[in-house]
């Protein structure tokens, strides 16, 4: 259910380890401390580990979830100028350490970026990207 | 944060430095405090995380910007760490060799100043990434491939001065390269080759000009910062067809490099084509625990698993054909029949591989000049994102090759890290890429691939391989290597340092070359 709070069914038929829950619980209340801006977030989950569908969903503010593997290039359009325009974004998920950081990397070059991520387990990261216009200036 | 001074330079003048700084570009574009993360190496491998940490960074949007910095670098005697994009991770990103030192991001200079379409060539700035190259080119519809490495976002100008390569006929970027503009480390401008012609028509047309050939001086060195530099792009072939070629055995390699090698010399085999080993293929698509939670060297039926699942070989070369049909399909004849000599040798089209994510569909862009991230994804095969590149040269010969595999996966399984590597075959040498990936996060595992990174720099030197690049933390260890004759070489490169940048004021430590104001103990 995207865009609910994670069930304790859900977490107890998950195989999810209680390390990972609580991490991610933590993450989700640092998540909260990020602006609000709901409007326009885009959440991502990878198709390899079921798990991280269900995590994602738990995000705050997620709603329709997108599937991404380890390769983050098809996700360049999300961080575009013209996608960003005058708007904040926030992307999050929870995906291989890949994805974050090619986006977050890519973001910086264009935008103003807070990025918080909280490794789950060996493979998997849940993750935010706040991304907001850079001053005129530049 | 914790404020680092550039070493020599006290407070005061620091402070008088970033003033001068200011006046030159405005306040918004000198950085300090937590602004310096973007200037971080993510990748750090040494315990001090100061160990290569910035002091401040400065974003120039103009050449005559660069020359005024340079000039109150100068007054102050403080250090400049040029980069353009910034994004060479494996090698230490946008982070300085010497702590302290201020970084000149030249981002903001992100022009393409001209594209040639009828001579194939494109001038361009130092900010102007592979994805910025090839957005232009497709907007204005130009009918140019550009050759791009791996990760699109690095530097088109910042690749070919680092030595990169990337996957078409085009694959040597510094072969490629014609003609440079450059701030000398006094602030004087001077162009290369025809460009000190005034009224020229030839600059990047014609590489050599008249007398020494200067532009290789400002490649991996610390002589001067470029802010101009013409790259040669492809005419769009007629045709394209991009192909792989798996083998099933370890040993199978020394056969397959002894066959490539005439067919690259001979350019029947037309691009840069690579050699992936086994894991590096399977981290494209997978990670190690879906595999297994075992530590240490994966089993023989692991990886037998791994290549079924994937439908790869333990060996697996991705090349491409370009031109006409009837020009591809027999070089394509020849190819293949050459191959064919190695046992359970298997050949693919894009057809032929329907598997979601599978690397020849991202390969198939690559060879064709458009910049992705694809590549990205093997740091998610063992956790914690790290990695670092270890890249002896070897003769493309097969016994080499099979030397240079066993010598570096054995101290590899010994640290307990997996091999993962590629053969980039260049004219008459290979590149042996071997990516040691780490957890950036444990300090153990971290220590661990720096002792095994630096007995394998001592191990190639010993066998007579040398390395075309690395990373910061390496370059005095590999420059050392470099020293035929009591080091004659280093010698000369410090001569010409000394004359160019008497006050020590760029890059210190580059590839190695210190200026004598920081040479101190160091020969």
């Amino acid at each position: 259910m995207p865009g609910n709070a994670i069930t304790r069914r859900q977490l107890l038929t998950s195989g999810v380890s209680a390390t990972t829950v609580l991490a991610l619980s933590r993450f989700a209340v640092a998540g909260g401390n990020l602006s609000a801006i709901a409007s326009d977030i885009a959440t991502f989950y990878d198709p390899r580990f079921p798990i991280s569908r269900t995590l994602a969903g738990a995000l705050p503010g997620a709603s329709q979830l997108e599937a991404v593997e380890g390769d983050a290039s098809r996700l360049l359009t999300h961080i575009t100028a013209d996608s960003i325009g005058r708007q904040r974004k926030r992307l999050q998920g929870v995906t291989t350490e890949a994805v974050p950081f090619c986006l977050e990397q890519m973001a910086r070059r264009h935008h103003e970026v807070r990025f918080e991520s909280q490794r789950l387990d060996r493979d998997l990261f849940a993750w935010s990207l706040e991304i907001s216009p850079r001053p005129a200036a530049f | 944060m914790k404020q680092i001074l550039p070493p020599g330079v006290d407070a005061a003048a620091f402070a008088d430095a970033l003033q001068a700084f200011r006046k030159v570009v405005g306040d918004p574009f000198v950085y300090t405090g937590e602004a310096l993360l973007s200037y971080a190496d993510p990748y750090s491998i040494v315990a001090d995380d100061n160990a290569h940490a910035a002091s401040a960074a400065v974003a120039p949007a103009s050449t005559e910007q660069v020359q005024a910095i340079v000039k109150a670098a100068n007054q102050f005697g403080v250090p400049l760490w040029p980069v353009s994009c910034g994004k060479n991770f494996a090698y230490g990103g946008a982070a300085p060799r010497m702590a302290g030192t201020v970084v000149l991001d030249l981002k903001r200079m992100n022009r393409v100043l001209e594209v040639s379409e009828g001579d194939g060539y494109a001038l361009v700035e130092p900010g102007v990434s592979y994805f910025d190259l090839y957005d232009h080119i497709q907007a204005k519809g130009y009918k140019l491939w550009l050759d791009v490495p791996d990760p699109g976002w690095g530097s088109v100008m910042g690749n070919a001065l680092e030595h990169g390569v990337g996957y078409t006929p085009y694959g040597d970027h510094f072969g490629m390269q014609c003609g440079m503009e450059v701030v000398l480390p006094n602030g004087e401008l001077v162009r290369t080759g025809m460009g000190a012609l005034p009224g020229n028509t030839t600059w990047q047309l014609f590489k050599y000009g008249f007398g020494p050939y200067m532009d290789g001086l400002f490649t991996q060195s610390n002589f001067g910062i470029v802010t101009k530099m013409g790259i040669w792009l492809m005419p769009e072939p007629p045709g394209y067809r991009p192909y792989m070629i798996s083998f099933q055995r370890e040993e199978d390699l020394e056969q397959v490099v002894d066959i490539l090698r005439p067919l690259k010399v001979g350019m029947v085999i037309q691009n840069a084509a690579t050699i992936r080993s086994l894991l590096l293929v399977a981290a494209m698509n997978a990670t190690r625990s879906q595999y297994t939670h075992q530590p240490g060297p994966l089993p023989d039926s692991t990886l037998r698993k791994i290549m079924a699942e994937q439908d790869i070989g333990m060996w697996n070369i991705y090349g491409a054909l370009y031109g006409p049909p009837p020009v591809m399909d027999t070089l394509w004849t020849v190819i293949r029949d050459s191959f064919a000599k190695v046992p359970g040798a298997r050949f693919y089209f894009l057809e032929d591989r329907k598997q979601p994510g599978d690397l020849l569909t991202q390969r198939a862009e690559t060879m064709r000049g458009i910049p992705r991230l694809s590549e990205f994804s093997f740091i998610n095969w063992s956790g914690g994102g790290g990695h670092i590149g270890f890249s002896p040269v070897s003769p493309i010969r097969g016994s080499e090759a099979m030397k240079q595999y066993t010598m570096v996966r054995d101290r590899m399984h010994e640290y307990g890290f997996d091999y993962l590597s590629l053969f980039a075959i260049g004219w008459r040498e290979m590149h042996h890429v071997v990516e040691l990936l780490f957890d950036r996060r444990d300090p153990a595992i971290k220590q661990r691939a720096e002792d095994l990174f630096r007995l394998l720099v001592k191990e190639a030197a010993a066998a007579g391989y040398g390395e075309y690049r690395t990373h910061l933390s390496f370059m005095d260890d590999i420059a050392a290597t470099y020293g035929w004759n009591e080091h004659a070489l280093m010698k000369l490169q410090q001569t010409i340092k000394d004359a160019l940048d008497p006050n020590g004021i760029l890059a210190p430590g580059k590839q190695g070359i210190w200026p004598a104001r920081y040479r101190g103990g160091r020969t």
